[in-house]
């Protein structure tokens, strides 16, 4: 009896001794559920749109920082690292909704090429995340202080309803990926803008990858 | 309620099967056929069934012949150090195809449930539970996979009907444009994939002596149920990705079933229950390999007293971690793959006629001692 139970405890710490490497917990992290990047000037910036904590785990939200201000940097990696190195939890992007697109972005395809390039091996956010393109991405942002719930939510409702009445036609992070692979069609990303503090679509805005 | 003869029916021969051949070729051939082959992938999956059946055919008259499992005819026609060294050769290919087995189990499970947890722990964690698995014996493991069988099958099913929306008749094309030599390695590597057929000649010690000839009908039934499940998947893959954004992909199986777009609350979580598939899927190879690395280990030691067959399996065991973490610092896939392809498959088809043609010339074919 004394045998196996130290065999068990001697396997125990065996065990304990390989995680070393854990995974990050559920209270040290945080949910974007929007994801921005823009191009100003030549830098890339980027921000993470997040939902109202309170709602989600009681977490105040100037105590969890989350409210970092949009950063710029020479590439999307670089924005991307200094604002998660600012922010005071892990971002988990596995709940990401929506990725805004500035349309200075996209036109700049030499960096909007390096984003593609790094999601796809970093695969950081969902490939089933929704992508739309805006030529205001500030603009857009600012609407969230008017909706009920935060912008990521809202957009992916928006998104999906406007699919339906066939206004827009959805298109999602893994498709942009294959196609940029594939090389074989022009992909149509859909637009929106803003207009008296409420969103509107703006047609299609076509990124060429062949 | 249930026998504990150490013996299987032919359902759960059949089924056993399946899960032992879905697991690896889903997750690692569809990237590589369509980086080479593109849409023809499809034509070396039927070429690879097609070698996969006449080499079923080869191994069941080789059984015929032997009359008796491959264990028990070497031990009746080899010497004593050729014996050992055929066994050397068996014992290690099934540790590193268990080892492969268990490097894709837990890297699957870092990537698809676990993100950020260690992969040495999990892969500890998965040994344990197939160590515990294999202990259990043949029996109990069959009935637990004739049980899963429909229950992982029927939401499979369904996934692939719903993923059937999202495949775009554009990313199908070309069709028949590779030439016969791209087709044929593809089918080599389909091939590799189904190289677990040759432990049906090791199964007849399992199986009601009668009921053998069944249980080849039942190998190749598993065979072929296993190619439809990989070519639905394949064409569904390649017009969900296309060719080349597949070709780039580490497991698209599970690159697609977390893309399918499901509504509705259950439902919603459906893809994270899907991953149990592979989950299943590995964990019956690694079972099976693992148990049968134990038996021929122990066979070839001559052991057959517990407390020294118990050695032999964590010896086992260990050896197949120490591969399994071989394979997580290497070109894991390239690796297994050109292991297979240049030395187990040609040994594993070439062995069994030489053993056989040894025997005849010693005149101990069908003799028993």
């Amino acid at each position: 009896m004394k045998r196996n139970i130290s065999r068990m405890l001697g396997l125990l710490l065996l065990v304990s001794m390989l995680g070393g490497c854990s995974a990050v917990q559920l209270e040290e992290r945080n949910f974007p559920m929007l994801a921005a990047v823009d191009d100003h000037g030549g830098l890339v910036e980027f921000t993470y749109g997040f939902p109202a904590l309170s709602q989600k785990d009681n977490t105040d939200m100037a105590e969890a920082k989350v409210n970092v201000p949009m950063t710029a940097k020479s590439s999307f990696s670089e924005a991307l690292s200094d604002y998660e190195r600012q922010m005071s939890k892990k971002a988990d992007c596995n709940h990401l909704k929506v990725l805004v697109l500035g349309k200075n972005f996209v036109e700049e395809r030499k960096a909007f090429d390096e984003m593609l390039v790094s999601l796809k091996k970093t695969e950081l956010f969902p490939r089933n995340t929704y992508v739309c393109v805006t030529g205001d991405v500030e603009s857009l942002l600012a609407v969230e202080e008017n909706l009920p719930e935060d912008l990521g939510t809202y957009l992916e409702m928006y998104l999906q309803n406007h699919e339906s009445d066939q206004q827009i036609k959805l298109i999602n992070l893994g498709k942009l990926l294959d196609e940029r692979e594939n090389r074989k069609e022009a992909i149509n990303i859909p637009c929106l803008g803003v207009e008296n503090d409420a969103i509107v679509p703006e047609g299609i805005f076509t990124v060429d990858f062949r | 309620m249930f026998s504990d003869n150490d013996q299987i029916s032919i359902r759960q021969v059949f089924r056993l099967y399946v899960f032992d051949f879905i697991g690896v070729s889903t997750l690692i051939l569809p990237s590589r056929l369509s980086a080479f082959a593109g849409m023809d992938g499809l034509w070396s999956i039927a070429l690879g069934g097609g070698i996969g059946s006449l080499y079923l055919w080869y191994l069941a008259k080789i059984l015929q012949e032997m009359d008796t499992d491959l264990v028990t005819f070497m031990q009746r026609t080899l010497s004593v150090w050729s014996y050992r060294l055929v066994m050397a050769f068996l014992v290690l290919h099934c540790i590193v195809v268990a080892g492969y087995g268990a490097y894709v189990f837990a890297d699957v499970m870092k990537i698809g449930l676990v993100t950020g947890e260690s992969f040495h722990l999990l892969l500890v964690l998965v040994l344990l539970v197939a160590g515990y698995a294999v202990c259990g014996g043949v029996e109990s493991r069959a009935r637990v996979y004739e049980i899963l069988f429909w229950v992982l099958f029927v939401p499979l099913i369904l996934m692939f009907l719903l993923a059937i929306r999202d495949v775009e008749l554009n990313d199908l094309m070309p069709v028949c444009k590779s030439g016969a030599s791209v087709v044929t390695k593809g089918a080599i590597l389909v091939f590799d994939c189904l190289t677990p057929l040759f432990l049906v000649l090791l199964f007849p010690v399992y199986v009601k002596k009668e009921k053998r000839k069944k249980m080849v009908h039942a190998v190749l039934s598993a065979l072929w149920f296993a190619l439809g499940v990989l070519s639905v998947l394949y064409v569904i893959l390649v017009g969900s990705f296309g060719s080349n954004s597949l070709a780039s992909m580490r497991y698209p199986a599970v690159t697609l079933m977390s893309s399918i777009h499901l509504r509705g609350s259950f439902l919603k979580r459906l893809d994270a229950f899907m991953l149990g598939i592979w989950f299943f899927t590995l964990f019956a190879l690694l079972n099976v390999f693992l148990f049968f690395g134990q038996q021929l280990f122990c066979k070839a030691a001559g052991e057959e007293k517990k407390g020294k067959r118990r050695i032999i399996f964590l010896t086992v065991l260990l050896l197949v971690f120490i591969a399994a973490e071989i394979f997580s610092y290497t070109d894991a896939t390239r690796l297994f793959l050109n292991y297979m392809c240049y030395l187990a498959a040609p040994l594993l088809v070439v062995l069994p006629a030489v053993l056989l043609v040894f025997g005849k010339c010693l005149g101990k074919v069908g003799k028993k001692e």
